[in-house]
């Protein structure tokens, strides 16, 4: 498919469409960061005052606009190649099945140490892994194109969640500034 | 009074004044040297990380492991019995650095920071404005510490400058808030077995991480076979390079100045040079020690083989040293400058424990090195009482002709105008799993009396009022614990030591 100006003005006029794939992208980055934040937080709280933790979580939540960032960017330049009616009535089904599974799976690795990967470095096995996920989730956005209301429910409980990704964007936020005042002033 | 206005060229001289003012006082830290003073002594001090007093062949170590050191010793005053006051970075430092025992700075943990009120009470406020102030170091550690003294520091140069490859991005991004910004990058990348808080990116950090320092160990492979010596936190360096760059220093700084250089080997992990790798492959093995406590169920092999990369780590250091030692003094750098070498704490290789991260204070954990040579000396001094990390600051002070600050608890060394003081009580802390603000419960206490040391554990789930008691005068090894056999010495002392935590307990805590 032919990639032109007109066709990328089409597909960015879904403005709110957009907005609402990137609240679904903060939503897992945001959570894990929480998780890992809270299971060592205890250590923390031997060596650091209260203010200090707070800077320290100010730069977690910092990063986790700019990790949320680089997933919309990438399900961004994905998204270029669905076709404009798609766009506007299935982007956020399939974005969200594909933020939720990519999390569940990235968290796997994370809690299963010793398996250490390296997706530059894939061995066989892991392509395995990671192929048989693809071709996993490819059948089941495939299944939801076809089936109205396995697409609207998904929509429906993504719609929710954007009120709590919106809470999120307001830390995230919060956190950038705090970082900007305590680099620059 | 008689009074007049200002003229209109009187007022614009007089608004001339602020800025010329300020640009005088930021002349220093901008790097312009202010008016030479040769008559006042530099102060060069020398520390390397992790570097056990009792692995030295001039301090009694059977390997050949520090030949230039020797002969450096030879016109140096030699420290014997000297002790840091904890058992790694940061209780080490702080304590060499501000002169105080960790209970007072409260730099307890790693990573953490020590109390305020030392960002103003430290070696290099005590120097006063008369003295050019340069530090660097290879440890992040450190590095937190000179943040909070950065506004007595005339020269502060940053860890990724004398670093091959430095993965660490808050050192770059966010100079001006480096321990916040490293303790989120920390969690952001993991660390060990820990999960890292970044989900997706710290994936394709680890992809770019496990490529490049394989691609260095390639390019340096010659030199270095086992890898390139490391802070084991991303930032890859050659001691060359710092030696290098320290011997730049000495002939360049404003004088009088203070230079404080930290420096990470031999700090695991053991990269040492090619021509080190298997000198101590040797079959001598010392003779087993009796486990006692928190021992990590290391074999003795694995800890002979550790202890062999450890000595060859430190022959890498003292070639290094002998380098820079020599050219300091066939340059002339010396001649008005104390050369201070030590070190922040030791290392254990022994009771089914490896490393410093441990409950333990056994001798090689907190004996540490200490050397001064001074300017014009020609002759061996050695000094075998007991003497602390604390007593550094007190001593350079007194050298530079400045009174030792009234917070400082160290005495001056003696042979460098202190008198020796047999019976002195040393204590050395470590308290990392107590908080940092609350009275210290929970940790190890060693106190150093005259020829006995006693050891208390407390607070330790599972451990109730555990004591070693040593005789270091005829068990310098610390093979026989005496605390049941001599009763009453040890009831004696292991009660002193409790009220000694008391009088610590009752003092205020300094956030």
């Amino acid at each position: 498919m032919a990639i032109n100006a007109d066709h990328l003005c089409a597909k960015l006029s879904h403005k709110r469409e957009y907005f609402g794939l990137f609240l679904l992208c903060l939503l897992p980055v945001n959570l894990w960061e929480l998780l890992v934040f809270f299971y060592r937080a205890s250590s923390m709280r031997l060596i650091m005052n209260a203010w200090e933790i707070a800077g320290v979580i100010a730069y977690l939540f910092a990063f986790a606009l700019v990790e949320a960032l680089f997933v919309f960017v990438l399900l961004f330049i994905a998204s270029l190649l669905l076709p404009e009616r798609m766009i506007a009535t299935r982007l956020i089904p399939i974005g969200a099945v594909l933020i939720i599974l990519a999390s569940l799976a990235v968290s796997l690795i994370h809690l299963h140490d010793p398996w250490d990967v390296k997706f530059i470095t894939l061995k066989r096995w892991e392509m395995l892994c990671t192929g048989s996920a693809l071709i996993l989730t490819g059948a089941f956005i495939f299944w939801m194109q076809k089936n109205e209301r396995v697409a609207g429910a998904i929509r429906a409980v993504a719609e929710r969640l954007e009120v709590l990704a919106g809470f999120y964007l307001g830390l995230d936020l919060l956190g950038l500034g705090v970082v900007l005042v305590r680099n620059l002033l | 009074m008689h009074s007049r206005q200002l003229n209109r060229r009187e007022f614009l001289k007089l608004l001339a004044l602020p800025p010329l003012v300020t640009l005088g006082s930021a002349l220093p830290k901008l790097g312009v040297k202010p008016l030479e003073d040769q008559q006042r002594p530099n102060f060069l001090i020398l520390v390397f990380d992790t570097f056990s007093a009792p692995h030295m062949t001039l301090l009694g170590y059977p390997r050949n492991t520090t030949p230039n050191f020797s002969r450096f010793a030879q016109r140096a005053t030699v420290f014997h019995r000297h002790y840091s006051g904890g058992n790694f970075t940061m209780p080490g430092t702080a304590s060499l650095l501000t002169g105080v025992p960790p209970w007072a700075h409260r730099g307890l943990h790693l990573y953490g920071r020590v109390a305020e009120t030392y960002a103003d009470r430290n070696i290099f406020s005590a120097m006063g404005e008369d003295y050019f102030t340069s530090v660097y170091t290879h440890n992040p550690i450190v590095q937190g510490m000179f943040d909070q003294f950065e506004r007595h520091l005339d020269q502060f140069t940053p860890m990724g400058e004398l670093a091959i490859l430095s993965e660490a991005l808050s050192e770059r991004i966010f100079p001006n808030d480096f321990m916040l910004s490293f303790w989120g990058e920390r969690l952001l990348r993991g660390s060990g077995s820990e999960s890292p808080a970044s989900l997706f990116l710290s994936l394709i950090s680890e992809d770019f991480d496990s490529f490049t320092p394989e691609d260095l160990k390639q390019r340096y492979k010659d030199q270095f076979p086992l890898g390139l010596p490391n802070n084991t936190v991303g930032s890859f360096f050659i001691l060359e390079d710092a030696m290098a760059w320290i011997r730049e220093q000495a002939l360049n700084l404003p004088r009088p100045y203070l230079a404080y250089y930290h420096l990470f080997p031999p700090h695991e992990p053991y990269m040492t040079r090619r021509e080190f790798v298997g000198r101590f492959n040797d079959s001598w093995k010392p003779e087993p020690k009796p486990v006692l406590i928190f021992h990590q169920n290391r074999s003795e092999a694995y800890l002979n083989d550790k202890r062999r990369q450890y000595d060859e780590y430190i022959a890498y250091v003292d070639a290094e040293f002998g380098r820079l030692y020599d050219f300091l003094e066939g340059s002339g750098a010396l001649e008005n400058t104390y050369l201070i070498v030590t070190s922040d704490h030791g290392q254990l290789m022994e009771r089914k424990i490896h490393g410093h991260v441990t409950g333990t204070l056994y001798e090689p954990l907190v004996r540490i090195p200490l050397f001064i040579a001074s300017p014009g000396q020609t002759d061996r001094q050695d000094i075998y009482t007991p003497t602390s990390c604390l007593d550094v600051l007190p001593t350079v002070a007194h050298l530079a002709g400045k009174p030792a600050p009234e917070w400082c608890e160290g005495t001056i060394l003696p042979g460098l105008g202190g008198e020796p003081q047999e019976e002195r009580s040393l204590y050395v802390l470590e308290a990392k799993k107590n908080p940092r603000l609350l009275p210290i419960t929970t940790g190890s206490l060693a106190w150093r009396q005259g020829r006995y040391k006693l050891i208390s554990y407390f607070g330790y789930p599972g451990v109730t009022d555990d004591f070693e008691l040593y005789d270091l005068e005829n068990d310098p090894e610390e093979r026989e614990d005496l605390y049941t056999s001599r009763k009453g010495l040890a009831a004696e002392m292991s009660g002193a030591l409790m009220n000694k935590l008391d009088e610590i307990n009752r003092l205020p805590i300094r956030s």
